[in-house]
């Protein structure tokens, strides 16, 4: 009897340690670790997108983490309590590929067409009256950003 | 033995309960968007926000000039990136008015006009305006503002359902919902709070993006010495000049970040600008 009581409070230890540990996840392209809560400070390191990280202690806009190799804090804005989720699109059939160089194909204007929910008669039938440009609204949607081109632009930046 | 596990549990068990202090202070400071939303809540939004979209356009009509949006895009993206919004993929497109102004469609619809453009003076002065509009995006202000209550009681989750039907009475219902949102991009403004989350968030966009983060305050203090005409639309729906500069002087200041050299991507810019 001892003998599982012992064993029951034992599980019941790792449970509450793995229960007790918060992990959140960086959503942007990398997240700085500075050594205390302040842009200013010194940067501890810089971590990935998706990199796993314990909460030790939070402080206003800023989350004091830990990795493998060590502590620090990390603005709030770049983490979040999910892995980072993959894009989502309204774009049915002939889906946008964001990370490749790759051109919108023709028959992707149709399906642009689909993701607006709306078409023109039921704009006029339910009586609403304000324009909508989704002709042009394609156009903004064929101006894409490839991760290659996004990462040399940024470069220039730092 | 049986001591020593006692001892180590009641220490586990303390630990525990302030982690979860730590763990709800968390939650409860991290704005609600990163309450859970399913992907057809995210698509919902999408949706929404390229109606509203359309009819930005169909108000100001688009600037066709492909390269500079590309530029503008490129921009846009190296700010959204750190938007904490990794399931959208963010559009940015110039509107073809003088007036001075910004706006954000929920779902990443970002866009400026020709006339914001004209009175900057480097890419960080760019970089700072698509900020503050991203950042409105980022905190789902529209979507929280619209506060449509459902069986499920998300507002998010609301947008489901009105698309998935097909009859009439959703889609009226969807309309009246955009136009709310119209309401305010164009005449009521966001929430006091709302504006100010977009503006102190932005100045961090910057920094972490490599920009200058003084670069909004910078073109506050222009646009309010400018206070003609076009800037009236601007000054309707946000707080004041003063207000803004000082909230965001306040977020360098606390920061640390009124020290340091910073990009402010003033070439690149001004080759682009000269072809407007």
């Amino acid at each position: 009897m001892q003998k599982l009581v012992r064993i029951i409070l034992l599980l019941a230890t790792f449970a509450l340690i793995a229960a007790a540990m918060q992990t959140v996840y960086v959503q942007s392209a990398k997240a700085k670790v500075m050594q205390e809560p302040k842009m200013s400070s010194q940067e501890v390191l810089t971590v990935d997108k998706g990199t796993a990280l314990e909460v030790l202690e939070s402080k206003g806009g800023w989350v004091k983490v830990k990795t493998a190799n060590a502590e620090g804090w990390v603005s709030r804005l770049l983490v979040g309590s999910n892995p980072p989720s993959e894009k989502v699109t309204v774009f049915t059939g002939e889906e946008q590929d964001i990370g490749k160089e790759s051109r919108r194909r023709a028959s992707a204007v149709t399906s642009a067409a689909a993701a607006r929910g709306l078409t023109e008669d039921d704009r006029s039938r339910l009586g609403f009256k304000e324009s909508a440009d989704y002709s042009s609204l394609d156009s903004v949607d064929q101006i894409k950003v490839t991760d290659d081109e996004l990462m040399r632009f940024s470069a220039e930046i730092r | 033995m049986f001591k020593k596990l006692l001892i180590i549990s009641v220490w586990v068990a303390a630990s525990f309960a302030h982690q979860q202090t730590v763990n709800a202070e968390f939650h409860g400071r991290v704005s609600n968007t990163q309450a859970e939303a399913t992907t057809d809540d995210v698509r919902a939004e999408i949706q929404f926000g390229r109606e509203l979209a359309a009819r930005v356009l169909g108000r100001y009509k688009l600037y066709e000039n492909k390269e500079l949006a590309k530029y503008v895009s490129l921009v846009g993206a190296s700010v959204a990136q750190f938007a904490n919004r990794p399931e959208l993929e963010f559009h940015f497109a110039v509107l073809k008015t003088d007036s001075i102004n910004a706006f954000a469609a929920p779902g990443g619809y970002v866009f400026i006009t020709k006339g914001a453009i004209m009175n900057m003076q480097d890419e960080s002065e760019l970089a700072a305006v698509l900020a503050h509009e991203i950042g409105h995006i980022a905190g789902k202000h529209i979507v929280k503002e619209l506060n449509i209550k459902s069986a499920e009681d998300s507002p998010v989750s609301s947008f489901s359902r009105f698309l998935g039907g097909s009859g009439d009475p959703a889609k009226a219902a969807f309309l009246s919902m955009v136009d709310k949102a119209s309401s305010i991009l164009f005449e009521t403004g966001y929430k006091m709070e709302d504006e100010r989350e977009a503006d102190s968030n932005a100045v961090l966009y910057l920094a972490f993006s490599g920009y200058d983060p003084q670069a909004l305050s910078r073109y506050l203090q222009k646009i309010k010495a400018i206070k003609g005409e076009n800037t009236s639309v601007l000054n309707k729906t946000h707080p004041s000049f003063d207000d803004r500069i000082g909230l965001v002087s306040g977020v360098i200041d606390n920061e640390g970040l009124n020290s340091g050299s910073y990009n402010t991507g003033k070439e690149r810019f001004s080759d682009f600008k000269s072809k407007i």
